[in-house]
């Protein structure tokens, strides 16, 4: 019994740890895909299953198999014009990294972010060695191809717009040209403007553009207190006209019809009249006259003063 | 039991052997089997493969697209200006014995790239003048077609001598030598001076014209009016004159007695001395005998 057991058993205790081994090496092809990532399979180094969405799966393990994960929903950033760790730490960045060249020979300091996503999991695995810093050079050559025929006034102002798309558009089509497997999501502009030593003539035009503005500004502000002043003066004027002519008229009327009244009257009894308003007339003006001198016989010899 | 070692021997051997004998190819890398030291496959696809132990040596080399970037340099344009040019290139091995046989190593193949690199940009650069690299004007501006045309040299040399694929030729930056910023600096500030004094002259000329066209509206509003109001008092006293001829002109006459009546009550006022004959009509009533007047 000893013995059937040292012969049988044995062998059986060396097929049970084989088993064993063999079940332990299977078992460890058990392996998770985050829900944030998908997962690449490979069988003696060539891609079986590029695409193994989240959760558990089976896959043989190395050496025979082997699996690679891509967070594909994670949207990364990289810098353009400066570097993540000089920033950090409050660096400068070299002007060599910071500089763009515009059209038309200015120096521009230009900084932005690429965002951007891993789009094929196998690409962006085995495609390249670098993709990440693909990216990040390709988005400075298109920045340099777009800075260096656009003028700084563009960069500075209306142009950014329609440099960032060409930016983005020109990476994306390089990086699916050279299958890098990563897609653009956006190419943002953090800043751009001169380097600090011209910065301040910069400022100026600034200055200068608000001082344009304000000028036109003040002489507009002088025409519209001007103009609507003359219009009521001259509405003025013209009320005045006619109210001149109103009484000018109104008058004339009332002399012409007081005439024609006199005139009636002068009609029924001439004489009487004329001489009644011949003496009112003396009455009224010679009270106010300083003296006044009878000449008796016209010889004019003997003047009579009667009033002082 | 001696028998039983010995096949146990030999399945060890022959399990090292398989082990020695299989190798795998990744999908990131190339494969160069060598037979004491002469080549002789290549595995360019990834999988399981076999070979030799002890004899046959397997020579790998990366299969992915590799990026070079050879250190910045400064070159000299046909009209003699300094541009600092920064060039990256993506490449991979095309042509793996070729590769092995001409460089071997990554970093020969690099330093050839960049030295076929900096020749042809050299020469590229050397041909055109400045602005044919950077200019807002559209037809002279050709740093696309130059940077093509670069690239496609240094592919040909490069796929020819070194069995390498240039993917791409870039240049990833331009810039000024060190030396010659200052001058840049002091040329951009002239340039902003000038913008700012346009600025500034273009406010001043704008509010002066404003100002102007403000004080000339004026003017003409002011004048009309006066034109207006002269014409309408003008229209008053001709429609006055029609009315006193009208009225006045039924007995003009007594119009005429009564207007000088009218005149010497204004005439007259208290410094005027007046003569007046003893027997005019006023005075004779008044020295006279009653009943002496007469009219007039």
């Amino acid at each position: 019994m000893t013995k059937l057991l040292a012969t049988l058993g044995a062998p059986r205790a060396r097929a049970i740890v084989a088993v064993a081994g063999v079940l332990a090496y299977l078992a460890s092809g058990f392996y998770t895909v985050p829900a944030t990532s998908l997962a690449v399979t490979r069988l003696f180094g060539a891609t079986v299953d590029a695409a193994v969405p989240p959760g558990v799966h089976w896959w043989w393990p190395r050496p025979i198999g082997q699996v690679d994960r891509a967070e594909v929903t994670r949207a990364f950033t990289m810098p353009v014009g400066y570097l993540a760790i000089e920033d950090a730490r409050g660096m400068q960045p070299d002007p060599s990294i910071a500089s763009w060249l515009t059209g038309d020979t200015n120096i521009l300091q230009l900084r932005a972010k690429v965002n951007y996503r891993i789009a094929d999991p196998a690409k962006y695995l085995f495609g390249s060695e670098q993709p990440a810093q693909v990216l990040r050079y390709v988005a400075g050559s298109a920045f340099t191809e777009a800075a260096s025929s656009l003028s700084v006034d563009d960069l500075l102002t209306s142009g950014r717009l329609a440099l960032l798309e060409r930016v983005r558009a020109q990476t994306q089509l390089l990086l699916d040209r050279w299958d890098v497997g990563l897609q653009v999501l956006a190419v943002n502009l953090e800043s751009v403007g001169p380097p600090a030593v011209v910065m301040a003539a910069f400022q100026d035009v600034q200055n200068a553009r608000a001082d344009r503005e304000r000028l036109v500004s003040e002489a507009e502000t002088y025409a519209n207190g001007l103009v609507p002043v003359a219009r009521g003066e001259a509405e003025r004027k013209a009320n005045e006209a006619l109210t001149f002519q109103n009484q000018r008229v109104s008058r004339a009327h009332g002399d012409a019809e007081r005439f024609a009244k006199l005139a009636a009257e002068h009609r029924r009894a001439p004489d009487l009249l004329e001489r009644r308003l011949y003496l009112e007339t003396a009455e009224r003006v010679l009270p106010r006259v300083r003296r006044y001198v009878l000449d008796p016989g016209g010889d004019g010899a003997l003047p009579i003063r009667i009033i002082e | 039991m001696r028998s039983r070692m010995l096949t146990a021997t030999l399945a060890v051997l022959v399990a090292l052997a398989a082990f020695g004998s299989a190798f795998v190819v990744e999908t990131t890398e190339y494969a160069v089997v060598t037979r004491f030291g002469r080549p002789t496959r290549t595995y360019t696809t990834p999988g399981l493969h076999f070979r030799v132990p002890l004899v046959d040596q397997i020579v790998r080399m990366d299969a992915r697209l590799l990026m070079t970037e050879p250190p910045m340099a400064e070159y000299l344009t046909l009209d003699k200006k300094n541009v600092v040019a920064r060039i990256f290139l993506t490449w991979r091995v095309g042509d793996p014995l070729r590769y092995l046989q001409t460089v071997q190593l990554r970093d020969a193949a690099e330093a050839r790239l960049a030295a076929v690199t900096s020749s042809e940009i050299g020469a590229a650069f050397g041909s055109v003048p400045f602005e044919t690299l950077v200019s807002t004007d559209a037809d002279k501006m050709r740093l696309g077609a130059i940077v093509d045309q670069i690239e496609q040299r240094v592919r040909d040399t490069a796929a020819r001598e070194y069995g390498v694929d240039v993917v791409s030729l870039r240049v990833e930056r331009l810039a000024f030598p060190q030396q010659n910023e200052a001058s840049v600096y002091q040329r951009m500030r002239a340039e902003r001076q000038r913008i700012a004094k346009q600025f500034r002259s273009e406010g001043e000329e704008q509010a002066l014209k404003i100002r102007a066209e403000a004080d000339r509206e004026r003017a003409r509003l002011l004048a009309e009016a006066d034109r207006k109001a002269a014409e309408i008092r003008g229209q008053a006293e001709a429609e006055a004159a029609r009315i006193y001829a009208d009225a006045l002109g039924a007995d003009p006459d007594f119009y005429r007695f009564v207007r000088t009546l009218e005149a010497y009550d204004k005439i007259v006022d208290k410094d005027t001395t007046v003569i007046l004959p003893a027997d005019s009509p006023l005075m004779k009533g008044l020295l006279g005998a009653p009943g002496a007047g007469a009219t007039r």
